[in-house]
């Protein structure tokens, strides 16, 4: 592994978002939130996870924000989903990582929090399944991904974001929710809106 | 910690940042001393070292082997300390972390003994190649270097040919990737961190052990020599590409080998 020798943490794995805008995100291409204010969440399968001496594969990790205006605006507040499962070191490990303070694009939501919620420690049961994956968060979160369907032939429509600029995801297969529920430190009801799913892989550097 | 606040984890980011440069402190004397040592051997006339009245005769007394063992130890450690620092400091921040959370750490000088002791391991049988030259006239003086430019030229043909290498690539690779030594070398513990320091000595040790020869080449006390030599070691652990790098200095060291060995220089 000839890696750049100042790489002291990687995650690699899959990412699933969900947000309260029209299909496609138009974060994605840079435009407004369809309603004028943004409520979404991002969750972290990590398959492959290494911080400092902190092992991470298998466990999840989830940013969830609501802002009145566009994401980018920094006026959002923030609230921390981690693994119950983990132990202390891996719960460190996993809150540093999400405190943006290392790095990666957890240093660009961080940036745009003003407030941070109170961060919630559960089960994240996660269900890989592309754009049929589940995620189940109990009390917390209930999200349901599937694909957009033609409204004519009501086929499922197969829709990748090609992005290299994209800071959660470079390939991001693009769809919608059959339920988004989010019930932590915020109330967001947006079933049918924007979802996606994507392979993800981030890496420190100084 | 019942909810890791982002501020809490800024805190101990700056925490880890004054630790590193006490860390870095603590490498730089390392060298210093080691360097200081150096320049004193090199001070003396014929670069024999103190006592050492006797080495015309070429036989090498214990006095002589143990003098000669220290040099070398201390010129691997002045050597091979800088290029450790990078993986010093990664185990210095890791175990800095784990005090912080109020577990069980270990002190960085148990990493940094158990890369020396394989350097001095090193050094040991550096030491007998040196008496096995110098007793049979391949070298100048005791600390000097080769007599002949068959050997002088063969030693940077086989140190640039061993650039290219798999062994070389192995032990670099490991060498440049702090990730993959946190990911499978990482073992818990005093006894554990003096086997990572060993490790990482042996695969620093596997990689440099035939630029080490080139010290026979132009002379062992030669000061100058001795820092390009160290300041080559660092820029391969750290050049993004350095594989390149590798490479392309094996090829020089075979041509200036090779101009050696047929007289154009010497």
């Amino acid at each position: 592994m000839a890696a750049k020798n100042d790489i002291v943490w990687l995650l690699k794995g899959i990412v699933i978002g969900a947000c309260n805008c029209d299909w496609g995100c138009p974060c994605n291409f840079d435009a407004p939130p369809t309603y004028g204010n943004c409520n979404g969440a991002y969750i972290w399968q990590i398959q492959k996870g290494q911080f400092w001496d902190v092992n991470l594969d298998g466990f999840g990790m989830g940013w969830v924000g609501e802002s009145p205006g566009a994401m980018r605006l920094d006026h959002s507040t923030t609230q921390l989903v981690i693994d119950q499962r983990a132990d202390e070191a891996r719960r460190v490990a996993l809150a540093d990582l999400l405190s943006g303070s290392f790095g990666g694009p957890f240093e660009i939501l961080a940036s745009i929090t003003e407030t941070w919620l109170e961060t919630i420690f559960a089960p994240l049961n996660i269900v890989l399944d592309g754009l049929n994956s589940r995620v189940d968060i109990p009390g917390v979160l209930d999200l349901g991904l599937t694909s957009i369907k033609n409204p004519v032939t009501g086929e499922p429509e197969q829709l990748t974001l090609v992005k290299g600029t994209g800071f959660t995801s470079n390939n991001t297969q693009m769809g919608s929710t059959t339920v988004c529920s989010y019930t932590g430190g915020f109330q967001h009801e947006h079933s049918g809106n924007y979802g996606e799913f994507a392979e993800f892989e981030y890496h420190s550097s100084k | 910690m019942q909810s890791a606040t982002p501020q809490v984890s800024n805190a101990i980011e700056s925490v880890i940042k004054r630790d590193r440069l006490v860390v870095i402190a603590g490498v730089l004397a390392v060298v210093a001393i080691a360097w200081a040592y150096l320049v004193f051997l090199a001070q003396d006339s014929d670069g024999m070292g103190s006592g050492m009245a006797m080495a015309q005769l070429k036989t090498w007394s214990a006095a002589d082997f143990g003098m000669m063992f220290l040099m070398w130890a201390v010129m691997m450690t002045g050597m091979m300390v800088p290029s450790a620092a990078p993986m010093i400091l990664i185990f210095a921040t890791v175990n800095r972390r784990r005090q912080e959370q109020d577990r069980p750490y270990v002190s960085t000088a148990v990493f940094l003994s158990g890369y020396l002791v394989v350097w001095c391991g090193f050094a040991a049988v550096a030491t007998v190649g040196n008496w096995a030259l110098h007793v049979n006239d391949l070298l100048d003086k005791m600390m000097g270097g080769s007599t002949s430019d068959y050997l002088g030229g063969s030693l940077l043909v086989v140190a640039g040919a061993f650039q290219w290498s798999r062994l070389k690539y192995t032990c670099l690779t490991q060498c440049r990737s702090p990730l993959s030594f946190l990911m499978t070398d990482w073992r818990e513990g005093a006894g554990g961190a003096l086997r990572m320091g060993v490790t990482h000595g042996i695969y620093c040790v596997g990689c440099c052990w035939v630029l080490m020869l080139l010290l026979f080449v132009l002379g062992i006390m030669n000061l100058l020599w001795i820092a390009a030599l160290a300041g080559f070691v660092l820029l391969e652990k750290v050049v993004p590409r350095g594989d390149r790098m590798s490479k392309g200095t094996g090829l020089l060291l075979i041509l200036w080998g090779g101009l050696m060995i047929s007289g154009v220089i010497t």
